[in-house]
């Protein structure tokens, strides 16, 4: 046997990583049996296959826990969300390849600075500040919200991208052309920048998919929770339903496996354009 | 053929190399700044509104007796003394630090896997997506899974009993001298994905010949390790290790509200676990708000060491 670079396999080597695997995949094949469990099963037989696959704990998480719903308002919040990290991102990237004096410097310094910000620092004055404004329990403000934090590293992200991959000429020779700025933005820059964009989609959909933080704090009417928070307080309410929470969390994954799978290539690349690579 | 292509086409030398627009003067310098605003406004506006603002008001805030939609009287630094006088903040920052001892093995087994994954592993790359799924899912929602593999009746503790190992059999996350080292436990496992990913990327940029030629000098694996990777790698190491901190005391919040509560007691209550409680529970906004600060404050000090470290060696070389 031999690996893609054709040297010969060793044996030891892919036996070491075989058993470091074992515990990253386990407790997944344990959340699928577990879900795919009754309750009574499942308490005699807390490990092993179900012996009768039920499909009945995922049904019921998705209509009496309403996970349904859940799942209905994360995607509202997340699809717009990325959509605002991706625009504002672009064209800030835009404007900082035109704009290289000080000012310019200092100002996207300050915006990429922010990504140093943690969210537990401002999310509670900015629930105070929403709050006030009534603009808490609003999927489109959460959305907004994630579509700002996120844009301190898209931002980074695509101005670099833009900086190394499209050279000032080509700008300027579209200029002469008699392109405006939005016809250059639009004709020249964002179809320039895709694979950055690939990967910034990629990286601030499961961002945003994932957080707890910033929507248990902002949605608090269960009616517009979005599914990670209700997932997590199912979780909390029915302790001892442990199939139903599995049931929950599957929902909840799939998703984010199903973005993974298609954008795994997009999301090495934006962990490794995170640390300057 | 257009102007464009045509300037694309033309050998480098030729090519005008300014700015668009660099060369008509002040004005209309200060003409193009201000019909090219709508691009930056938006990013600049919404961070301004969400981000900085409200990171201004906690610290104002900090210095008063906070209490939203009420006067929220200046009381100096007293929300401050409080807060260092508070024993169970002295336990939350116990809590911080102890789970940093996890850090030489969130460092060393991504490493050691990223270096043996790149030599002489078949399928490699199926066992790095392995390893980076728990790195990409919700934390939030892994912490729910490891919520019931940890209980008490869970799979970990049945398989343990399957295996004749029952004596192993633990209360995983409700003992108070367990459940912080449990916490690293469940870091590792998160973390170690995204370590390889950043491992393997600086492993490829070594030349190969390098190891070959270590290899043929009779340097073993474990020689090879210390002396070509462990030196290769030290930036990303470094990079790595900041990141490690940072998560330790932002990052914490999905997995201590799903796994633990903070709890028993407040033996895995995080900072930022302390702060959603004590203001959206206990409504003690004012003391809260000096504990962001102090968040703030840390990881402006963790940020400054760690790009000093970086800094000062790139200096060096």
């Amino acid at each position: 046997m031999t690996t893609r670079n054709g040297e010969r396999t060793n044996f030891g080597k892919t036996l070491i990583v075989v058993i470091a695997a074992v515990p990253f995949l386990y407790p997944f094949f344990f959340l699928l049996t577990t879900a795919g469990k009754t309750n009574a099963e499942f308490v005699r037989h807390p490990s092993g296959v179900p012996s009768q696959l039920t499909f009945a704990n995922i049904t019921a998480a998705w209509r009496q826990a309403r996970l349904g719903p859940a799942m209905m308002h994360s995607v509202i919040a997340v699809v717009f969300s990325v959509g605002v990290t991706v625009v504002i991102s672009c064209a800030a990237g835009f404007w900082f390849l035109r704009h290289q004096g000080l000012g310019a410097r200092v100002l996207r310094g300050v915006l990429v600075g922010t990504m140093a910000l943690p969210p537990p620092v401002f999310i509670i004055p900015l629930y105070v500040l929403l709050n006030g404004l009534s603009l808490t329990d609003n999927l489109l403000v959460l959305g907004l919200v994630y579509g700002t934090t996120n844009s301190a590293f898209g931002l980074y992200l695509m101005s670099s991208y833009y900086q190394r991959g499209i050279p000032v000429d080509v700008l300027e020779a579209s200029e002469l052309d008699g392109a405006s700025p939005l016809r250059q933005f639009l004709s020249v820059v964002l179809p320039l920048g895709k694979p950055a964009i690939g990967t910034l989609a990629a990286l601030s959909f499961v961002w945003a998919w994932s957080d707890l933080l910033l929507a248990v704090v902002l949605i608090q009417d269960p009616n517009k929770r979005t599914l990670v928070p209700a997932a997590s307080m199912l979780a909390d309410r029915y302790n001892t339903n442990i199939p139903g929470n599995a049931a929950a969390v599957v929902i909840g994954l799939l998703p984010m496996l199903l973005v993974f799978l298609a954008g795994q290539r997009y999301l090495q690349r934006g962990v490794l354009a995170g640390i300057g690579k | 053929m257009t102007r464009a292509t045509e300037l694309m086409t033309r050998p480098a030398a030729s090519r005008p190399a300014t700015v668009p627009g660099a060369n008509r003067g002040k004005t209309g310098r200060l003409l193009r700044a201000t019909l090219d605003l709508p691009f930056v406004l938006p990013v600049t506006a919404l961070t301004a509104l969400f981000v900085l603002l409200p990171t201004g008001t906690a610290i104002y805030y900090s210095f008063t007796d906070w209490s939203p939609g009420y006067d929220s009287p200046w009381i100096g630094l007293r929300n401050y003394t409080q807060l260092f006088q508070s024993t169970i903040f002295h336990e939350v920052l116990g809590n911080q630090f102890f789970l940093l001892l996890g850090l030489p093995v969130w460092i060393a087994l991504p490493l050691i896997l990223a270096y043996v994954l790149h030599e002489r592993v078949a399928g490699a790359s199926i066992f790095r997506t392995i390893f980076f799924f728990p790195a990409t899912a919700s934390p939030a929602l892994l912490g729910l899974l490891f919520a019931f593999t940890l209980s008490p009746n869970g799979p970990l503790n049945g398989t343990l009993s399957k295996l004749g190992l029952g004596s192993l059999r633990r209360e995983w996350l409700s003992d108070p001298s367990l459940v912080k080292p449990v916490l690293i436990g469940v870091l590792t496992w998160s973390s170690i994905g995204t370590g390889i990913i950043i491992f393997s990327a600086g492993l490829s940029a070594i030349p190969s010949e390098l190891f070959e030629v270590a290899e043929l000098d009779g340097a073993g694996w474990w020689q090879r390790l210390r002396f070509i990777v462990v030196p290769g790698l030290r930036s990303l190491i470094e990079m790595w290790a900041v990141i490690l901190v940072i998560t330790v005391f932002v990052g914490m919040f999905p997995w201590v509200y799903t796994l633990t509560r903070g709890g028993p007691g407040y033996s895995s209550r995080t900072m930022d676990f302390d702060i959603y409680t004590n203001s959206l529970s206990n409504s003690l906004y004012g003391s809260a708000a000096a504990e962001m600060v102090v968040l703030l404050v840390l990881v402006g000090l963790i940020l400054m060491i760690g790009s000093r470290g970086l800094q000062g060696r790139r200096g060096a070389k």
